[in-house]
């Protein structure tokens, strides 16, 4: 059983489906009296071939016109009676879930009581609602027509399961690789060793260093290798291993972290018409068009540029940028190998989406694929469809104590990051913060935010089933 | 001395009252600011030990200024909260002692003084700084980070500028104590460069194992000091006898000066080869934390070429002097030669000339910023200084010995000697460079064969995959979880305690644990001065204390616990394996029960190999054992939150503000004021 088992594995580690424009986020609720229709539900969603493996998508593969991703918070599996055993538990970290009110302080959520949706049972008196299972549902068209019957919010009830929130994304922001505030998102993906695949994803074009960028599939993918060596650990269900399946519950499944971030695109617009041409690329660490900031002019157009060699004291780049935070590629550790060592340990695989507020928008929901990559040329910020309300954060990991939340607290939430005396995120940090660009003549500037330009409005922990465990799932 | 800062208060076990838990932290915590000499200060129980089925004990961890001995830290307790200090320890206190005031502080002074504990190995990241100095350092920083707007104007440069807050601060009121340079200790001195540290540091790795009762060590480094001492005196008295009396008074000196000078050759050898192992010993641990595979390997071969130029520089003098010779006139010299003190003395500077070179090697060589240029010549110089200076010393007694057994003129002798040795030890040098060079070369085509092993010695280190059962990975007690989530809200340091318990066989393996924190210790203390534990960053204060038979470990650092193991677990494997390799997990019962974690599954440290190698590399499984040896803490107070980042730059600030003007200290002071 080694090496990397693509026929397992969900297709979303290996690829973002950037093809399906349209997406639709299923939070759902388990009716508990009776947990035979949702599992039926699941068994459904299986023989339909709805949930791709990583096997069936990728370069020379059919094009793929409906796919889905299904995950568990802790409460969901226990609402279906997936129980792990004593030598094999889940880890703390998705066991208690994010929106445990312990894991507030340490993911800088201070306050969980304006969340919307949690991977934990609802608190009293609050509008937040419990999450069992998480749905991403992909399309290439719209939802109306095409799509799976099962799927569909208004029939879920009959499945045994309550949509608790629905939440729709925006296809034009996807088919240009854009978020709200206008950045070109979801360059500088990791590469999975094993699971290459260099033309899938969004980052399509962009060639990488395979040293700085090539993971370990088990940072990623539980029971594989993982960046120290060791295989990830797994945990274990009772009754799971059987002949033919001898491994456990969690092997080849991987942990899905989604937070709902409310972008305040008005907020942002307004301070970067007061501000200092540039700032809020600063900010970001790279042009509109996602080209980084770069003190040296780069030899080439592509993501293997380091900060450490290139640009230590961040004059172009600052050291607190958004991307430095979220990636600080060679810039920790004491030389430029162990500072990529170090990174290699905390990397995630993104799979966000542009979300709308309130239902499909009518303008975008029926613009066809290919007329929108196609007509998507001008990267300028006022040409985005209004739509956007913020940005459903997916990421992938196999540690979320090592990898989701390190990154979260020791980097971008840290006051610290980057050897400053009291900085915040420039995007994610709480307000009021500061933000310090330095500079050597004569010496650098800050910038001072007051308002927040983000908010997180929900967020969960998800366990990410092998095809094999999500069969074993929706078996009653 | 790091040690001396980092204690402990490990009170007697038994029933804690729930009001002392409860109350303690804010009755201590005003104490504590109130002293002014407290950097941090925590509360923990510690559990029962696991065979036994007793209360707790209330342990209180306190890192203070430098240079506060332990009684006079009493002695301010006592002055500044006796009140608060009895409220938490009275309870111990035997009813027949619960008299008048007077009465009750006495009996609290030798309380608190008899369970002092000062650790057993630590480490501090920002050193020589007061807990006032660092308040006054950041309210300057500070102040001067908020004059800057103000100062800056379009016409000033970067020099200027600097010169205009220099300005601005030499101005305010009440900065005169800013004005010195700031205090840095003998291991920080500006003038401790690398090749004085080395030396230093190797005999100041002596001090601790005579003050500490570990025979082996002890005894080798007795003979040591004894053996270089009598070769000393047994030299000295053949030169001295030659150049007053103009012939070798073997029996006299003997009869004079003590037994080596005159010993048989066995005892000769048996002294040097004691120096050897101790030099062996203390420099494999020495330069471990670095790299050992390539220090033993190192250590090995120049064991070997020493062996070899040291018989053929013998056995060359004597050919010099005497022309080829039959066998039994060469074995003669040589007899004589070491017979007379001379061999001793040859072989203990070559011992320490192993050591050196080694040292400097290993440190030069394993980090990538000295190329082949810097380790060659460095290597030349050494070995050029100790053969020069042994050709030196031995001289005078081969010419006084052969003169004396062959009835010639001694300055004769002495004459053709010193002309013949500038060009043997030229040769011998030439040698020694290019074994050096090929040496390195060696080096570097390991490393090009497995360039993933640039950081360490990857190859031992790495980790077999199903090795060991990674059973209850990822797991946190609810208790821990929430100390780290209340001192997250607080924005402040994380902090970690963890008790493990000693291997069986619990009296050798604490031996062992003691002596590798001491090597650690003391490496802390002399080498790693400036925030970095090897190569682990943030750390403020870390500590270990031999419990009574456990082992307790006490850090603050600036990350979560995640990324700080994975600091430790890249940056600082060898020490961490070496201290924690001697431990094991077993069953305990909880301090509090439903509130403490207890440990449930028994386990070991993860498997290392040859000591150093592997163990924590299993990252996951070492994790999962940090993380259930982890105690919730009861109280935490520290005297500032500011990061070991932070304490550093106030005092650069600080000096770069009031040192004299120049391009490096304007660099500093604009990069402190813009971060």
């Amino acid at each position: 059983m080694n090496g990397v088992d693509k026929q397992q594995i969900q297709a979303i580690l290996r690829t973002g489906f950037p093809g399906l424009l349209h997406c639709r986020f299923l939070m759902l609720r388990v009716d508990r009296r009776d947990v035979t229709r949702p599992k039926a539900w699941l068994r459904e969603l299986l023989n339909q071939s709805l949930v791709k493996s990583a096997v069936e998508v990728g370069k020379n593969k059919a094009e793929v016109k409906e796919a889905v991703l299904v995950g568990f918070s802790h409460m969901g599996l226990e609402a279906l009676k997936i129980k792990s055993v004593d030598e094999f538990p889940f880890p703390t970290a998705f066991a208690s879930g994010m929106a445990h009110p312990d894991r507030g302080p340490l993911l800088g959520d201070h306050d969980h009581t304006h969340w919307n949706w949690g991977d934990v049972a609802a608190p009293e008196h609050s509008n937040q609602a419990g999450v069992d299972i998480f749905v991403a549902h992909y399309c290439a068209g719209g939802f109306t027509k095409s799509a799976a019957k099962c799927l569909q919010p208004s029939a879920l009830g009959a499945w045994g399961l309550q949509p608790a929130r629905v939440i729709e994304t925006c296809p034009i922001y996807r088919s240009r690789s854009i978020e709200p505030f206008g950045f070109k998102d979801g360059i500088a993906q990791p590469v999975i060793r094993g699971l290459r695949d260099p033309a899938t994803g969004s980052h399509a074009g962009a060639t990488h260093n395979d040293d700085e960028n090539t993971i370990a599939p088990g940072e990623f993918i539980l029971g594989q290798v993982n960046a120290y060596g060791e295989e990830t650990y797994c945990p274990d269900v009772g009754n799971f291993r059987r002949p033919g399946r001898d491994f456990a519950f969690g092997r080849n499944g991987s942990y899905l972290v989604v937070r709902e971030i409310r972008q305040d695109v008005a907020a942002f617009r307004s301070f970067e018409g007061k501000a200092t041409v540039g700032v809020v690329e600063k900010f970001v660490g790279r042009t509109r068009s996602g080209d980084p900031l770069r003190a040296v002019p780069p030899d080439r157009p592509d993501e293997t540029f380091g900060f450490r060699v290139d640009d230590l004291e961040g004059f172009a780049c600052p050291r607190g940028a958004h991307i430095r935070r979220a990636n600080p590629r060679d810039s920790l550790g004491w030389n430029v190998a162990s500072g990529v060592a170090a990174s290699k340990l905390h990397r995630l695989l993104r799979r966000g989406r542009v979300y709308v507020q309130g239902g499909e928008c009518p303008r975008c929901s029926l613009i066809d694929s290919v007329q929108w990559s196609t007509a998507g040329a001008g990267n300028n910020a006022g040409a985005l469809p209004p739509c956007a309300e913020g940005l459903m954060f997916m990421a992938l990991n196999a540690d979320l104590e090592r990898q989701f939340e390190f990154i979260q607290q020791r980097w971008i939430s840290s006051p610290k990051f980057g050897d400053m005396w009291h900085d915040a995120d420039p995007l994610l940090g709480r307000s009021p913060r500061t933000f310090s660009m330095p500079d050597y003549q004569p010496i650098g500037t800050r910038a001072n935010s007051t308002l927040p330009f983000t908010e997180v409005l929900g967020g969960g922990y998800f366990f990410l089933p092998s095809l094999s465990a999500l069969d074993f799932v929706a078996t009653p | 001395m790091v040690l001396d800062q980092l204690l402990c208060i490990v009170a007697p076990p038994g029933e804690i009252p729930d009001a002392t838990l409860r109350h303690a932290g804010s009755l201590l915590s005003n104490v504590f600011r109130r002293t002014g000499r407290i950097h941090f200060a925590a509360m923990t129980l510690l559990p029962p030990h696991p065979e036994s089925d007793g209360p707790p004990s209330l342990l209180l961890e306190l890192v203070i200024d430098e240079g506060l001995s332990g009684p006079e830290l009493v002695g301010l307790l006592l002055q500044h909260g006796f009140e608060e200090m009895w409220f938490v320890y009275g309870m111990f206190c035997p009813a027949g002692e619960r008299g008048a005031e007077v009465v009750r502080r006495e009996w609290l002074q030798r309380f608190l003084q008899s369970h002092l504990h000062r650790a057993d190995g630590g480490f501090v990241g920002a050193r020589d700084r007061s807990v006032g100095q660092i308040h006054a350092e950041a309210t300057l920083f500070q102040a001067a980070r908020s004059a800057l707007p103000r100062l800056r104007r379009p016409d000033l440069d970067r020099t200027a500028l600097a010169g205009a807050v220099a300005a601005w601060a030499a101005k305010q009121a009440g900065l005169q104590w800013a004005a010195e340079p700031s205090a840095r200790s003998f291991w920080r001195s500006r003038w401790m460069t690398l090749f004085r540290r080395v030396p230093l540091a190797i005999a100041a790795l002596e001090v601790p194992l005579f003050r500490r009762w570990i025979p082996g060590p002890f005894l080798l480094s007795l003979l040591l000091v004894l053996a270089t001492a009598l070769a000393f005196i047994g030299l000295a008295s053949n030169w001295l006898f030659l150049e007053l009396l103009g012939s070798p008074p073997d029996v006299l000196s003997t009869l004079l000066f003590g037994p080596v000078a005159g010993a048989g050759e066995e005892a000769t050898l048996v002294v040097a080869i004691c120096a050897a192992i101790f030099m062996l010993f203390t420099s494999m641990a020495f330069v471990g934390v670095r790299s050992l595979t390539v220090a033993a390997s190192l250590l090995l071969a120049f064991g070997a070429i020493v062996f070899l130029v040291t018989a053929t520089a013998v056995m060359l003098s004597a050919t010099h002097v005497f022309g080829w010779p039959e066998t039994r006139d060469l074995a003669h010299a040589i007899g004589r030669l070491i017979l007379h003190g001379g061999g001793v003395l040859l072989a203990l500077a070559l011992a320490w000339g192993v050591v050196g070179v080694c040292a400097v090697i290993a440190l030069l060589v394993v980090p990538p910023f000295l190329g082949i240029g810097g380790v060659v010549i460095g290597g030349i110089v050494l070995l050029a200084f100790v053969l020069l200076e042994v050709h030196w010393a031995g001289s005078p007694i081969l010419a006084g010995w052969v003169a004396a057994s062959n009835g010639l003129h001694r300055q004769d002798l002495l004459e053709r000697t010193i002309f013949g040795l500038p060009a043997l030890t030229l040769a011998l040098v030439t040698v020694f460079g290019v074994l050096t060079g090929l040496a390195w070369l060696a080096l570097r085509a390991v490393q090009a064969a497995h360039p993933m092993d640039a950081l360490s010695d990857a190859s031992l280190d790495r980790v077999q995959p199903g090795l060991v059962a990674l059973e209850r990975a990822h797991q946190v007690h609810h208790s821990i979880l929430a100390c780290e989530s209340e001192l997250a809200a607080r924005g402040a340091v994380c902090h970690m305690f963890s008790l493990t318990e000693i291997r069986d066989p619990v009296p050798r393996n604490t031996r062992m644990a003691r002596f590798f924190l001491r090597v650690v210790g003391s490496l802390a203390n002399t080498f790693f001065t400036e925030g970095r534990l090897g190569f682990a960053e943030g750390i403020r204060f870390a500590h270990w204390h031999l419990l009574d038979g456990r082992l307790l470990f006490c850090s603050n650092f600036d990350a979560p616990f995640s990324g700080y193991l994975d600091e430790f677990i890249n940056g600082a494997s060898q020490g961490i394996n070496l201290i924690w390799r001697w431990t094991n997990l077993r069953k305990r019962k909880s301090a509090r029960p439903g509130v403490d974690p207890s440990v449930d599954h028994e386990r070991t440290f993860p498997p290392t190999r040859l000591w150093i190698f592997a163990g924590c590399k299993y990252e996951q499984r070492f994790k999962s054992y940090a993380r259930d040896s982890m105690l919730p803490h009861v109280f935490r107070f520290e005297a500032y939150d500011y990061s070991a980042q932070d304490v550093e730059r106030a005092t650069r600030c600080r000096d770069a503000l009031f040192g004299t003007r120049d391009p490096i200290r304007d660099d500093q002071l604009m990069r402190a004021l813009e971060s």
